[in-house]
C-alpha cells in the first residue's frame, strides 16, 4: 500500500515534478486533441510521433535562423519585439503546416487511391523518424554541444515557466483552450456536424452528398496540424531545443488518450492529465529501480488492449455514470 | 422422415431504451403451437411484425424461445442451436442468403461441414446431382459475388439440400424468382414434397399460399388466428388485414389520379419532372445500364419494375449519385447534368430526393442520433441550443406520433418507424422529383397503405414520383401508376 | 561469362537468405489478413520471438530449444491476445498495436533484468547454424503448405470465410472468432520463425532486430494480392531493393540512419497504389 501511494504521489512531491507533469499534459492535449479529430472523422492517424517530430524540428529551425537570431536580439535589447513576434508566428504556422501536411497525405491517399490511412500515416510516419533523426545528428546538429540536437532558440522565443523551477509555461492553458474550440467546432457547427457524421455514418454523409473524401482529408490534415502545435509548444515551452527522440512515445499517447477520452476533445483535457500523472509516476518509480526500462511503450501497449474492450466491470460502471447522466 | 412441432412457444423481446428510459417487453409470439408434417407445404402468413420470421427462427436455432419447446421426431428440446437443428434435419433458405463472397459455390457449401481436407470435385459431384434434381442451372466454380439473386438462393438451397434435411424452411423464395423460374421452382418442390420432404414457406403473397400449399397457417401480432387447409384468397386476405385499409387508399390513389399514357415529352426544356437520356453504367460484378431513356412526369407516380438482376439496383445507384455512370444525362425542371456531374450533392441542388432500398444503412445510420438523422439538409452553419433544424426535426416526430428524444440512436427505432422517417425527410425538401427504391419492402399491409397515401399527395402537389420495384404487386392496385415501365438486363423493354 | 554467372550466384547467395524471414512473416500476415484481422502485430512478434530464441539458446546452449521456445511463447502471447481481443469484444486493430508496444516494453525490460543491458546481447562462443542454405526453400515450403492449408482444406475454407463474411460462417455452425485466433496463432508462429532466424544467423538479439520487417510483410500482402506465391515474388522484390540500398550505404552513398526508414517508404509506396480490402 506504501509502495502504492509512493507511486501514485511521486508527480506531486516536489515542484518540479507537479509543474512538469502539467507541461507534459499540455502538450499531450494539443496532440490527442489532433487524434481525436481525426477519430472523430472516421480515420486513424498513426502518424502523429514524426507529425511532432518534424514540426519541432521546423520550429527549432525557424528560430535558430541568422535572421530570427537578429530579431531576437533586438527584442532582448530592449528595442521593437515585432520581428521577434514575426519569427514565432511563422514558425508557428510552419509548424502547422508541416504537421498538417503529414496528416494530408494519408488522408488524400485514402481519398484518390482508397489506401488504409492507417498503415500509409504509419509507415509515413515510420519512413522519416530516421531522417530527422539523421537531420539532428549531421546537418543540422549544433556543433558546438554533446547533445544530438539542434541549437537553442534564444531567450526571446522561449515561454516563461509559470511555475519555476519546473517547465509548466502558459501553453497549458493553451492547450485547454484548444481543445474546448475543437469540441465547440464538431458540436456546434455544421462543419463539425458533417465531419462526424462522415466518421460515423460514410454511406449515409455519401447519399446525403456531404463531400465525404474532403472531409477525410480534412480530418487528417486538421490532426496533423494539431499535432503539430505539440511540435512547435514543445520547442518553444519545454526544451528549446530540438533533440533526437523529442517526439518518441508521444503520438501513441495522444493516441491512447484519445481513445479514453472516447473521441471528445472536451474529454481529452482530463483524460491528458489523467494519463500524464500515469506515465511521470513510472517514469519516476523506474529511475529509482534498479532495472531501467521503456515503460513508457508498457503502459501505452496496456492502454491499447483494454481501451477498446468491452470489460464487464467498465460496463457496470457506464451504466452507472449513464444513469446518474439522466438524473 | 420426422415431423417438427413447436408447442406453446413464446418469444419476448426486449428493448432497451436509451438513458432513463424503461426496458420494453414485445411479444413476438404469444402462446404458439404448431406442427409441420413431413410431405406437405406448409404457409405462414401474417403481415410484417407478425412474428413470422421469429417462428421460423426459432425453429432454426437462431432464436431461443422464452417459453415452450420445440419436438423434432421424437426429441424435445427447449432451445436449439443452429447446429443441432441441422442435426436433426431442420435446414433454411434464407430469402437474401447469407454466402461468402469470396468462396466459390461449391467452397461455399462445404463450409461448416466436419473434416480436414475439402474434397471439392467430390463434392461437387454430389452438388450437381442435387441441382440436376431440382433443374438448377447453376456453376458452381463461380465466386458468389458474381451471382444474380436468384442463383445466390438456389446455392444456397443447395447447401441446405446437401444436409438431406427433413424439414426445408423457404424465406420468402419467390420475391427473387422471375415468373417462370417460379412456376419450375415451385414444381420440383411439390414432386419433393410428394416424396415425403416437409416445406415451410414463409410468404406475403397470398395468392401464392393458395395454390401452391397444403396447410395454411395466419399469424397475427404475435397470435396464431388459424392453422388448417388453404382457404380462399378473400378469407385469408381479410384475416390478415382486417381493416381493410390497404384497399381504401389504393381506391383514393385512384381517384386522384387519372391514367394517361406516356404524357411528358423526353426533351431539354425542363418542364418534365426527370427525365432520363441514354444513361449508361457499368459497375463491377453488377448488372450494367445500357442507354436508359425514360422520364417521370410532374405530379404522376411512374414505375420502373424489374426482378433482383435487371439493373434495377445500379439504376437506383445511378438515380442517387452513388454510382458514376459512364455517359447519358439526367434532367429535372432545375438542372441538366450530365454522367460525369452527377453526384449525390448535385443532385439535391437539381430538386432530386431519394429513399434509398437500405435505408438502414445509406438512408440513415444505426449510429447517428435520431436529430442528426433528420437534419442532415437542414443544419444551420452554426448551432444554437434552440434552433430550427431542431424544431424541424420535433415536428416531423410529433406527426409520426413517434416519442423519442431527438439524441436517441436510430437503432432504436423499428424498420417501419425508420422508413417513415426517410421518407418524410426526403419529402420535406420539396423535391420536384422523388425516387424510391423497393419503398413497400419490409411493411406491413398498414404501413404501405399510409406510404400509398403520402405518395399520392406528393403527386398532388407536382412531385414527379419513381418507384423502383421488384414487386408492383405489393401496390394492389395497377392503376395506383400512371405508368408502368419493365427493365429487364439493364434496358428498358 | 564464368564471371557474370558467379556474381548472379553470389547475389543470389545473399539475397535469398536474407528474403526468407520476411517471406515467412508475410505468409503470417497473409493468414491474418485472409481471416480479417490483418496481423499488424507482426513487427512486434518478430522481435519478441526474436529474443526469447536467443534467451532460451543463450540458457540452455541450443538453438532447436530456443526456436521451440520462441515459438511456443509467441503463439501463446497472440493465443491469449486474441482470445482476449474475442471475449471483451475489442477492436482487433488495437489490440494487435499494443502488441508492438508491448513486445518492445518487454524485451527491454526483460534484457535489462537478465543481462543487465539495453542493448546487444550476443551468444557466446556461439558458431552460427550452418543452415543458410536451407533458410530460403524452407520459407517456400511453408507458401506451399499456408497455399494448400487456405485452398484445400475446410479449416482454411473456413478461416477465409470468417474474414469475409463472418456471419455465414456462423450460421453454418462455424465460430468466426475461433478461426479468427487460430489466424493470429499461425501469424504468431511465423513471426517467431523469422525472428528466430534473424537473432540466430546474427549469434544475437540486437533491439528492434526486426527493423521494420514486420511492417514490409504487411505490404508484401497487398503487393503480392493475398496469394502466397505471388507474396514471395513481392518478397523477393523488396529483398532485392534491401540489397541494392546495402551496396548503396557500403559506397557510401547514403547516410545509415536514413536506411531504416527504408523498408517503411517502400512499403508506404506498395499500400498507396495496390488496392486493398476496403477497410
Amino acid at each position: 500500500m506504501n509502495a502504492f501511494a509512493e507511486f501514485a504521489l511521486g508527480p506531486f512531491s516536489s515542484l518540479w515534478h507537479a509543474g512538469n507533469l502539467l507541461d507534459k499534459a499540455g502538450l499531450l492535449m494539443f496532440a490527442s486533441t489532433g487524434a481525436a479529430f481525426a477519430l472523430k472523422s472516421g480515420t486513424f492517424n498513426l502518424g502523429g510521433e514524426a507529425q511532432i517530430y518534424a514540426s519541432a524540428l521546423v520550429t527549432a529551425m525557424i528560430l535558430s535562423t541568422p535572421s530570427a537570431v537578429a530579431a531576437a536580439e533586438l527584442a532582448g535589447s530592449g528595442g521593437s519585439a515585432g520581428p521577434a513576434l514575426f519569427f514565432f508566428a511563422l514558425a508557428c504556422a510552419l509548424a502547422l503546416a508541416a504537421g498538417g501536411l503529414l496528416g494530408f497525405i494519408p488522408g488524400e491517399l485514402k481519398a484518390r487511391f482508397g489506401a488504409s490511412e492507417l498503415l500509409t500515416s504509419f509507415l509515413l510516419s515510420a519512413a522519416l523518424l530516421p531522417v530527422i533523426d539523421f537531420l539532428i545528428a549531421g546537418p543540422l546538429r549544433d556543433e558546438g554541444k554533446n547533445l544530438l540536437a539542434t541549437p537553442a532558440i534564444a531567450d526571446a522565443f522561449r515561454m516563461r515557466s509559470l511555475l519555476p523551477p519546473s517547465l509548466m509555461n502558459a501553453s497549458f492553458f493553451l492547450a485547454c483552450g484548444t481543445a474546448t474550440v475543437a469540441a465547440l467546432f464538431l458540436s456546434r457547427t455544421r462543419a463539425g456536424y458533417r465531419l462526424s457524421v462522415a466518421g460515423t455514418a460514410p454511406e449515409f454523409a455519401r447519399f446525403a452528398g456531404f463531400p465525404v473524401k474532403r472531409i477525410t482529408v480534412a480530418g487528417m490534415t486538421a490532426s496533423g496540424a494539431l499535432h503539430g502545435l505539440a511540435g512547435f509548444f514543445a520547442i518553444v515551452g519545454t526544451w528549446f531545443m530540438c533533440h533526437q527522440g523529442l517526439s518518441s512515445g508521444m503520438g501513441w499517447s495522444a493516441l491512447a488518450i484519445a481513445l479514453i477520452a472516447r473521441h471528445n476533445p472536451l474529454a481529452v483535457i482530463p483524460a491528458s492529465l489523467l494519463y500524464a500523472w500515469i506515465e511521470s509516476a513510472s517514469d519516476i518509480a523506474v529511475l529509482s529501480s534498479r532495472v531501467s526500462f521503456d515503460s513508457t511503450a508498457i503502459v501505452q501497449g496496456v492502454i491499447f488492449l483494454f481501451i477498446s474492450a468491452k470489460l464487464p466491470i467498465a460496463g457496470q460502471l457506464r451504466a452507472v455514470l449513464k444513469k446518474r447522466r439522466a438524473r | 422422415m420426422k415431423k417438427a412441432e413447436l408447442r406453446h412457444i413464446r418469444k419476448i423481446f426486449e428493448t432497451r431504451g436509451d438513458a432513463g428510459e424503461e426496458v420494453r417487453s414485445v411479444a413476438a409470439l404469444d402462446d404458439v403451437t404448431l406442427t409441420f408434417n413431413p410431405g406437405e407445404i406448409h404457409a405462414i402468413l401474417g403481415e410484417n411484425g407478425a412474428g413470422k420470421s421469429t417462428l421460423v427462427h426459432i425453429l432454426s436455432g437462431l432464436h431461443r424461445p422464452t417459453s415452450g419447446v420445440i419436438a423434432i421426431g421424437d426429441s424435445v428440446f427447449n432451445a436449439v442451436t443452429p447446429s443441432q437443428a441441422i442435426g436433426n434435419g431442420i435446414a433454411m433458405v434464407h430469402q437474401r442468403p447469407l454466402l461468402c463472397d469470396e468462396l466459390t459455390v461449391t467452397e461455399n457449401i462445404l463450409l461448416g461441414s466436419p473434416g480436414f481436407l475439402a474434397r471439392k470435385p467430390k463434392a461437387a459431384e454430389k452438388i450437381r446431382a442435387a441441382a440436376d434434381a431440382w433443374g438448377i442451372e447453376l456453376d458452381l466454380s463461380r465466386k458468389t459475388h458474381t451471382l444474380s439473386a436468384a442463383e445466390r438462393f438456389y446455392a444456397a438451397l443447395l447447401g441446405a439440400l446437401l444436409r438431406s434435411p427433413d424439414l426445408l424452411i423457404l424465406d420468402e423464395p419467390a420475391s427473387i424468382l422471375a415468373a417462370g423460374e417460379h412456376e419450375r421452382f415451385f414444381t420440383a418442390l411439390r414432386a419433393h414434397c410428394s416424396n415425403g420432404l416437409g416445406a415451410v414457406l414463409i410468404t406475403h403473397r397470398v395468392a401464392e399460399a393458395v395454390r401452391w400449399s397444403d396447410r395454411v397457417s395466419v399469424l397475427r401480432e404475435g397470435k396464431l388466428l388459424y392453422s388448417g387447409a388453404a382457404k380462399t384468397l378473400d378469407e385469408l386476405e381479410r384475416m390478415i388485414d382486417p381493416e381493410g385499409l390497404a384497399s381504401r387508399t389504393a381506391r383514393l390513389a385512384l381517384a386522384s389520379d387519372q391514367k394517361e399514357g406516356q404524357a411528358c415529352k423526353i426533351g431539354t426544356d425542363g418542364t418534365a419532372g426527370l427525365s432520363v437520356r441514354d444513361l449508361s453504367a457499368s459497375p463491377p460484378n453488377r448488372t450494367p445500364l445500357s442507354g436508359l431513356t425514360f422520364c417521370a412526369p410532374p405530379g404522376k407516380i411512374t414505375a420502373i419494375y424489374g426482378l433482383p438482376g435487371s439493373g434495377l439496383s445500379t439504376l437506383e445507384d445511378a438515380l442517387s449519385g452513388m454510382l458514376r455512370c459512364t455517359s447519358g444525362s439526367l434532367a429535372t425542371s432545375a438542372a441538366v447534368l450530365e454522367a460525369s456531374e452527377v453526384a449525390p450533392s448535385a443532385l439535391r441542388k437539381a430538386g432530386l430526393a431519394c429513399v434509398p432500398s437500405n435505408r438502414t444503412w445509406r438512408g440513415s445510420n444505426p449510429e447517428l442520433a435520431i436529430g442528426h438523422m433528420l437534419c442532415a439538409y437542414r443544419m444551420p452553419r452554426f448551432i444554437s441550443s434552440k434552433n430550427e433544424a431542431e424544431v424541424f426535426a420535433k415536428k416531423i416526430l410529433e406527426d409520426e406520433r413517434i416519442n423519442a428524444p431527438l439524441s436517441r440512436k436510430t437503432s432504436t427505432l423499428s424498420g417501419g418507424q425508420l422508413q417513415r422517417l426517410v421518407l418524410d425527410r426526403e419529402l420535406a425538401e420539396k423535391p420536384s422529383v422523388l425516387v424510391l427504391s423497393e419503398p413497400e419492402w419490409g411493411l406491413d399491409i398498414k404501413s404501405a397503405a399510409a406510404l400509398r397515401l403520402k405518395l399520392a399527395q406528393a403527386a398532388q402537389e407536382g412531385t414527379a414520383v419513381l418507384v423502383l420495384t421488384d414487386n408492383p404487386d405489393s401496390f394492389r392496385d395497377p392503376s395506383f401508376f400512371s405508368n408502368v415501365l419493365v427493365m429487364e438486363e439493364g434496358v428498358l423493354i | 561469362m564464368n564471371g557474370v554467372f558467379s556474381a548472379f550466384t553470389g547475389v543470389l547467395d545473399s539475397l535469398l537468405p536474407a528474403a526468407s524471414p520476411l517471406l515467412l512473416a508475410s505468409l503470417g500476415a497473409l493468414v491474418s489478413e485472409h481471416a480479417g484481422v490483418l496481423a499488424v502485430f507482426m513487427d512486434g512478434a518478430i522481435n519478441f520471438g526474436g529474443f526469447v530464441c536467443i534467451a532460451v539458446t543463450g540458457a540452455t546452449g541450443s538453438p532447436l530449444a530456443g526456436v521451440a521456445a520462441a515459438i511456443a511463447l509467441t503463439v501463446l502471447l497472440l493465443f491469449a491476445v486474441s482470445r482476449f481481443t474475442e471475449r471483451t469484444g475489442a477492436n482487433p486493430f488495437l489490440t494487435a498495436l499494443s502488441v508492438n508496444l508491448l513486445s518492445s516494453g518487454a524485451t527491454s525490460l526483460s534484457s535489462s533484468a537478465l543481462f543487465g543491458t539495453r542493448g546487444t546481447v550476443a551468444l557466446a562462443d556461439f558458431s552460427g547454424l550452418d543452415l543458410r542454405l536451407w533458410y530460403f526453400p524452407a520459407s517456400l515450403a511453408a507458401a506451399a503448405a499456408v497455399s494448400f492449408f487456405l485452398q484445400r482444406t475446410l479449416a482454411g475454407i473456413s478461416l477465409r470465410a470468417a474474414g469475409s463474411a463472418p456471419e455465414a460462417l456462423a450460421a453454418r455452425g462455424g465460430d468466426p472468432g475461433k478461426y479468427r485466433t487460430l489466424s493470429w496463432c499461425i501469424a504468431a508462429f511465423f513471426a517467431a520463425c523469422a525472428g528466430s532466424m534473424l537473432t540466430l544467423d546474427l549469434g544475437a538479439w540486437v533491439p528492434n532486430v526486426s527493423a521494420g520487417r514486420g511492417w514490409t510483410a504487411l505490404a508484401a500482402v497487398y503487393l503480392g494480392y493475398k496469394n502466397p506465391w505471388l507474396c514471395a515474388a513481392a518478397v523477393l522484390a523488396f529483398a532485392g531493393a534491401e540489397y541494392a540500398t546495402n551496396i548503396l550505404q557500403g559506397l557510401g552513398r547514403m547516410p545509415a540512419t536514413i536506411i531504416l526508414g527504408l523498408p517503411y517508404a517502400l512499403a508506404l509506396v506498395v499500400f498507396a497504389l495496390v488496392p486493398q480490402r476496403k477497410q
